[in-house]
C-alpha cells in the first residue's frame, strides 16, 4: 500500500481522502462522494479505455484497452491474479489521467 | 473438461434446436485450412473448481467424423439487387432516379448504386465528405471518375438523377431542398444493353466499398436522358402514388411487400430483393406524423434503410453435416470442431423424438432472448455499462474474437455505425455470446455467467437433482403454440426469459389455460415484443418503442414491425403486462451484487406449505443469502408483484427482496417524472418478488422475480435453500392432483 500512498500525494486532501476509501475496498460499498467519483472515472468513453481481458476464467486477468467501433482490443503487458488488484490500478491510472487533464474533483 | 472456444475455428449451426434423426449443419471458418474432428458431447453441469467453473460433459458415441474447415468471408452491409435481362436498358439513353436519405458516411467512403451490364458498368459513391463520386467504364479498362464538387446532405433527403446518353456521356444532377446541383461526365457512353445487374445501396464491385448507411425511396429506370427536373418530377409522382407512369422500365416500390425481402417492381417486372435484411416499414419522404403504421399508410413507408453493417446471413457453405442419432435423449449438447487452427463449440438443443416419452418436466430454452443478445457489443463500443457494472469490464476469449471482426454482426442492443438501433437480429452467422464458456459483465460478481450460461446453472441443478427434463425452445412454442408444451406437466423458464413473439406468449398462456404448471426461474422476463420474419424464420425483429430499458430508441412513427406489422415495444404496452402470465413483472435492475430474499408471512399460509416441507420458515428469515451470481437469489433483473398490472388477486407473496443496494436502479417505465428515489432501498417499488398462485384450470405458477435465482440453484452447497423449495415446487407441480385456487 504504500506505493499506492505516494500515488496518491499530488491529490488534494478530499480526493485522496475519497481515493483511499476505494483502494481499501474497491469492490466494496462505497459512500456517495466516492461513488460520484468513480462515475465519473467510469462514465469515459469505450474507445482508449481500460478493461480486463481473462486469461484464466476466475484466475487471472490482463489489462487490455477497447479499441473501439469496429477495431481489436490493444492487450497490455499486465496481469492480474485478482480483481480487486485490477480495479486499484485502473482506479490510479485514470486518476491519473485525470490530473493530467486538469480536472477538479467530482 | 473444458472445451472452451479459442475461435480460431469458427462456426454456427443452420438451427439451435433440432429433434433426434435431424442433421444439423455446420458453418464454419478457420484461421488456416484445416482438417477438424467433429464431437458431439451431451451437457450435464458446471462444477466449481479452483475459483471457477469446470464443464462436466458425457462425449456421445458417434462414428468418427472429420471435415475440412477452410478461411472464410463475410459481405456485411446490406443491399437491393435486381437483375436486368438483355434490352431492358434501351440504347437511346436511360435515367435511374432515386431519393436518397445519407445518414453517415464511413472515412473510406460508401458505395451508392452500380450498374453492371455485361461489360459496362456504371457506378455512383460518396466519399468520406459525402461528395458524389461517378465511375464510368467498359471491360478492363481504367473508369472514367467524376467527383462533384458538392455533398449529399447527411440527414436530409435528396432526389438523384443519373442520366445515360450513349453520345453525350452521364449527367449526375441531384435537388435538396431548393438547391440543384448538377455535373456531366462528356464522354461516348459505353451500351448497358446487355444483360445485368442494378444494384442499390453498394458499389457492387468485388473489392468495393462499405455500403450505404441511409434510406432510399423510389428508385426508378426511365426511358431518354433528358431534363433532370422531369425525372425529380417522376420520382415525386411515383413516390407519392406508388404508380410508376408511362415511360418507366422499372420503379420499385418499396411500400409493397414491406413484411418480406422482395421489392417489387411495378413497371416492368424486374423485381429486386433486398440482400442481408437491410431495415423497411421505415419512414419516406412522405411520413407526416399523421399515421404510426405502414399498415395504414403504406406510402409514408416506402423507403428502405440500409446500413453499412446490416448481416443477415454470413453465407458460409457448410462443412458438414452432423446427423443427430435418432435416439438421442431430448437435453443441451455442444458440438465440438477442434483441429488444428483451433476449436469451436457449438451448443444445440436437442427436443426429444416424442414430447413428454421420458420425462413431464420440460425447460423452456429462451431462444429468443439468446438471440436478441447475439453478439452484444456494448461493452465494446456502445453505451457506458462499467457505470451500470460497478465495476472493471472483464472480456472473455469471445468478447475479444468479437471485437476483431465485426463482420460477425451486430445484436438488438447495439446501434448501427449511423447511430440508428439494430432491430433485425439472426442467427446465420457466428453468434460469439452463444457459448457455454461466455460471462458477462451483467451476469454481477461471482460467476458472471449471464443469459445462455446463467442458464447452464439450471440445467446443472436438473443434473444434480437427477430430475429427468426435456427441452422445448421458444422456436418451437413460436411454430407449433401451446401444443408443444401440452405434453409437459410442468415447465421451467430460463433465467432470463425476455423476448417473446406473440405466439410464443399464447403458447405459454395457453398452457396454463390448459392446466400446465410453470415455474418462472428468471427476471426481466416476457417483457419484448419481438417478431419472426416469414421468409427469413432464422432472424427476428424488435422495435424500441415507447417506454422501457432501451440501448436505443426506436424513431417516432417507427414503433410497428415490419415482419408482421404488429405494435412493436413491451408487452406492458401492447396491454399483457408480464404480471398477467407468470404474477411478477420487470422493476428495476443491477449489476454487481445481489441479495437474499425475506420470508414473508404468507409463506405460512397452508396453500404454500408443501415449498417449505410443510415447515415455512419465520417471516423476515433471509432465503437465498448466498449464490454463484452476485453472491445472492434475488438481484441482477428483478421483478415485482403488482394487482394493478395483472398479478392475480388470490397470489402468494410468500417473500421479498426489497433491501437492494444503491446501484440497482428503478425501470424507466415506472418513471413519470423523475426523482432521486429511484434507486436502491429508496424505492418501494424496486424489489423481488417471490410468487405463487394457483390457476383456474388446475394449474400453478411460481415466479421467483429475479435473474440471479439460477445462481443460488446452480450452487452446489448442501444448505441450499432456494434449491430444496425449487425442488420442492417441481414434485408438486408435476404431482397430477389438481391446484384450486381459493374460493371466496
Amino acid at each position: 500500500m504504500a506505493a499506492m500512498a505516494d500515488d496518491l500525494s499530488g491529490l488534494d486532501p478530499a480526493t485522496r481522502a475519497l481515493a483511499e476509501g476505494f483502494l481499501a475496498d474497491p469492490l466494496g460499498e462505497h459512500s456517495p462522494n466516492l461513488q460520484r467519483l468513480l462515475y465519473t472515472l467510469r462514465s469515459a468513453p469505450a474507445e482508449g479505455k481500460h478493461v480486463l481481458v481473462e486469461e484464466v476464467p476466475g484466475r487471472r486477468w490482463r489489462l487490455a484497452r477497447l479499441g473501439g467501433r469496429g477495431r481489436p482490443v490493444v492487450l497490455l503487458d499486465e496481469r492480474f491474479d485478482d480483481l480487486a488488484a485490477a480495479e486499484r490500478r485502473v482506479f490510479l491510472l485514470r486518476l491519473a489521467a485525470r490530473g493530467a487533464a486538469g480536472e477538479g474533483a467530482a | 473438461m473444458s472445451l472452451a472456444p479459442d475461435f480460431g475455428i469458427t462456426g454456427y449451426t443452420d438451427r439451435w434446436t433440432a429433434r433426434p434423426g435431424e442433421r444439423v449443419a455446420l458453418h464454419l471458418s478457420a484461421d488456416a485450412a484445416c482438417r477438424a474432428d467433429v464431437r458431439l458431447h451431451r451437457f450435464r453441469r458446471l462444477e466449481p473448481r479452483d475459483g471457477a467453473l469446470e464443464l462436466v460433459a458425457d462425449p456421445v458415441a458417434l462414428p468418427p467424423f472429420a471435415v475440412d474447415v477452410a478461411p472464410q468471408t463475410i459481405a456485411l452491409g446490406s443491399r437491393f439487387e435486381a437483375a436486368l435481362p438483355a434490352g431492358t436498358l434501351p440504347a437511346g439513353g436511360f435515367t435511374l432516379a432515386m431519393l436518397v436519405r445519407p445518414t453517415a458516411l464511413d472515412p473510406r467512403g460508401n458505395g451508392l448504386c452500380a450498374l453492371d451490364c455485361g461489360a459496362a458498368r456504371l457506378a455512383l459513391s460518396l466519399a468520406a465528405d459525402g461528395r458524389l463520386v461517378l465511375a464510368l467504364g467498359a471491360g478492363a479498362e481504367t473508369p472514367l471518375r467524376l467527383v462533384l464538387s458538392h455533398a449529399l446532405p447527411v440527414g436530409h433527403w435528396s432526389r438523384l438523377a443519373l442520366a445515360v446518353d450513349p453520345a453525350g456521356g452521364v449527367a449526375l444532377a441531384t435537388l435538396a431542398g431548393r438547391r440543384t446541383h448538377a455535373a456531366a461526365l462528356e464522354t461516348a457512353a459505353p451500351s448497358f444493353a446487355a444483360a445485368g445487374r442494378l444494384t442499390l445501396a453498394a458499389d457492387g464491385g468485388a473489392d468495393g466499398l462499405p455500403t450505404f448507411n441511409g434510406r432510399i425511396e423510389a428508385p426508378m429506370l426511365l426511358v431518354g436522358a433528358g431534363d433532370p427536373a422531369a425525372a425529380f418530377a417522376r420520382l415525386d409522382a411515383f413516390a407519392a402514388s406508388g404508380e410508376a407512369g408511362p415511360g418507366a422500365i422499372a420503379a420499385w416500390d418499396f411500400a409493397r411487400h414491406i413484411d418480406t425481402a422482395r421489392a417489387a417492381d411495378v413497371a416492368g417486372g424486374h423485381d429486386g430483393r433486398l440482400v442481408n435484411l437491410p431495415m423497411r416499414a421505415v419512414k419516406g419522404v412522405r411520413w407526416s406524423g399523421r399515421e404510426q403504421s405502414w399498415v395504414h399508410a403504406p406510402r409514408d413507408y416506402a423507403a428502405v434503410h440500409f446500413h453499412q453493417d446490416d448481416l443477415a446471413d454470413a453465407g458460409w457453405p457448410a462443412a458438414g453435416h452432423l446427423a443427430l442419432p435418432d435416439d438421442l435423449e431430448s437435453g443441451l449438447y455442444l458440438i465440438e470442431v477442434a483441429g488444428p487452427a483451433g476449436r469451436d463449440t457449438l451448443p444445440v438443443f436437442v427436443e426429444a423424438k416424442r414430447r413428454g416419452e421420458r420425462a413431464a418436466l420440460a425447460f423452456l430454452a429462451p431462444t429468443f432472448t439468446y438471440l436478441a443478445y447475439a453478439n452484444d457489443r456494448c461493452l465494446l463500443h456502445g453505451a457506458n455499462p462499467e457505470v451500470l457494472a460497478g465495476r472493471l469490464l472483464a472480456l472473455t476469449a469471445g468478447d475479444v474474437a468479437l471485437a476483431a471482426h465485426p463482420e460477425y454482426g451486430l445484436s438488438l442492443y447495439d446501434t448501427h455505425a449511423d447511430g440508428s438501433g439494430v432491430a433485425y437480429a439472426s442467427r446465420r452467422r457466428p453468434c460469439l455470446t452463444l457459448r457455454h464458456t461466455q460471462r458477462a459483465w451483467q451476469g454481477a460478481l461471482g460467476s458472471g455467467l449471464w443469459n445462455f450460461s446463467a442458464d447452464l446453472l439450471i440445467l446443472t441443478w436438473l443434473d444434480r437433482e437427477g430430475l429427468a427434463c426435456e427441452i422445448v425452445s421458444d422456436d418451437t412454442i413460436d411454430a407449433e403454440g401451446a401444443a408443444a408444451l401440452a405434453p409437459y406437466r410442468c415447465v421451467l423458464t430460463g433465467s432470463h426469459p425476455e423476448y417473446h413473439t406473440a405466439a410464443s406468449l399464447d403458447a405459454v398462456d395457453g398452457f396454463l389455460d390448459g392446466g400446465g404448471r410453470l415455474i418462472y426461474l428468471g427476471g426481466n422476463g416476457f417483457y419484448w415484443r419481438v417478431a419472426v420474419h416469414a421468409g427469413h424464420p432464422e432472424t427476428i425483429e424488435l422495435r424500441r418503442a415507447e417506454d422501457g430499458n432501451r440501448s436505443w430508441a426506436s424513431e417516432p412513427g417507427e414503433y410497428y414491425h415490419a415482419f408482421d406489422g404488429a405494435y412493436g415495444g413491451l408487452w406492458r404496452r401492447n396491454g399483457r403486462p408480464p404480471q398477467a402470465t407468470v404474477g411478477v413483472g420487470y422493476t428495476g435492475q443491477g449489476f454487481l451484487r445481489c441479495h437474499p430474499y425475506r420470508v414473508a408471512a404468507a409463506a405460512a399460509d397452508p396453500r404454500a406449505a408443501f415449498l417449505f416441507g410443510g415447515a415455512p420458515p419465520a417471516a423476515d428469515t433471509p432465503l437465498g443469502d448466498f449464490g454463484l451470481s452476485g453472491g445472492g437469489a434475488a438481484g441482477i433483473e428483478i421483478d415485482r408483484a403488482d394487482g394493478a398490472l395483472g398479478t392475480p388477486e388470490h397470489a402468494l407473496t410468500l417473500a421479498s427482496a426489497g433491501a437492494m443496494d444503491d446501484s440497482y436502479l428503478l425501470a424507466n417505465e415506472e418513471v413519470l417524472v423523475n426523482r432521486p428515489t429511484v434507486v436502491g432501498r429508496l424505492s418501494p417499488l424496486l424489489r423481488a418478488d417471490l410468487v405463487f398462485f394457483e390457476t383456474a384450470a388446475g394449474g400453478a405458477v411460481l415466479s421467483t422475480g429475479s435473474v440471479a435465482w439460477a445462481g443460488s440453484l446452480g450452487d452446489p452447497r448442501p444448505d441450499n435453500d432456494v434449491a430444496r423449495l425449487t425442488r420442492n415446487a417441481v414434485d408438486r407441480f408435476l404431482d397430477p392432483a389438481p391446484f384450486v385456487p381459493p374460493q371466496d
